[in-house]
């Protein structure tokens, strides 16, 4: 059995995500520099009880960018304004992933727990 | 006390960030996310005019543009979520542009494309465990 970073409701990742089974590169905005734990915590774990008019499996994986360019973006919106970007190095044992937009490169991203974050990720 | 319902997400990236909603007197809003404002997660919310909103939708409009050039010039943040997905408004008052920590940067234009029609999700119960992909 798979163990990921934070518990996932049945079926999730979906059947159309896809196992991180080589090097890629994301992005990801973080708080933290260098970056933390908890700037790679969902949205469900840093709301708890809230209701989201979202599926609970997006709520549970983590916001990356394939495209820097599209992270650059985001740090115009009012709540990420100074925020900073990190590399991510993904790999073999990374978890699941999937493209989860139709205009731009965001990508949502369930981390398996084994995965050391911290090591492969770099503000840049 | 002035309710509207989310149509669409224009703009994804942990959470909403902004969409557009429809009001009960059948107008168009937009709505972005602004943070935690007295410990709730807000947005802020104006009403836009149907031109103004496809220009934005086009990516010929930026966002700011649009917020500052709403009919009326009123704002809203959003309060606690009220039934069956509406967001509950709360007018604001002075002017929009003294608070800059609820704007975005000039230039924010939203890609061309299809955007995600919003659909009610089946609540789902916190899962107990991890489980392995299908």
């Amino acid at each position: 059995m798979l163990i990921y970073r934070e518990p996932l409701p049945e079926d999730c990742p979906p059947e159309t995500a896809e196992e991180i089974d080589h090097p890629r590169i994301v992005y990801r905005r973080v708080r933290n520099n260098p970056p933390t734990d908890d700037d790679f915590r969902s949205q469900r774990a840093e709301n708890p009880s809230k209701k989201f008019n979202l599926s609970e499996c997006q709520a549970r994986g983590v916001s990356v960018f394939v495209e820097r360019e599209d992270l650059e973006e985001l740090l115009k919106r009012p709540n990420f304004k100074g925020g900073q970007i990190a590399q991510v190095t993904l790999d073999n044992g990374a978890g699941y992933i999937e493209h989860t937009s139709r205009r731009n490169s965001h990508h949502t991203w369930w981390p398996l727990a084994a995965y050391n974050i911290l090591a492969v990720c770099l503000v840049t | 006390m002035k309710a509207i319902t989310p149509t669409a997400i224009l703009d994804y990236y942990d959470g909403v960030q902004i969409f557009s909603g429809r009001g009960a007197d059948g107008g168009d809003y937009v709505g972005v996310f602004v943070g935690l404002v007295d410990k709730i997660d807000r947005y802020l919310v104006t009403a836009a005019s149907p031109e103004r909103l496809r220009q934005f939708l086009d990516g010929k409009l930026d966002l700011l543009t649009l917020l500052l050039e709403s009919p009326g010039g009123e704002w809203y943040l959003t309060d606690d979520d009220g039934e069956a997905g509406a967001l509950i408004l709360q007018p604001q008052s002075g002017p929009l542009t003294d608070h800059d920590e609820f704007l975005p940067l000039p230039d924010l234009f939203l890609p061309g494309g299809p955007y995600e029609t919003l659909t009610e999700q089946p609540e789902q119960e916190p899962a107990p465990a991890a489980v392995s992909p299908a």
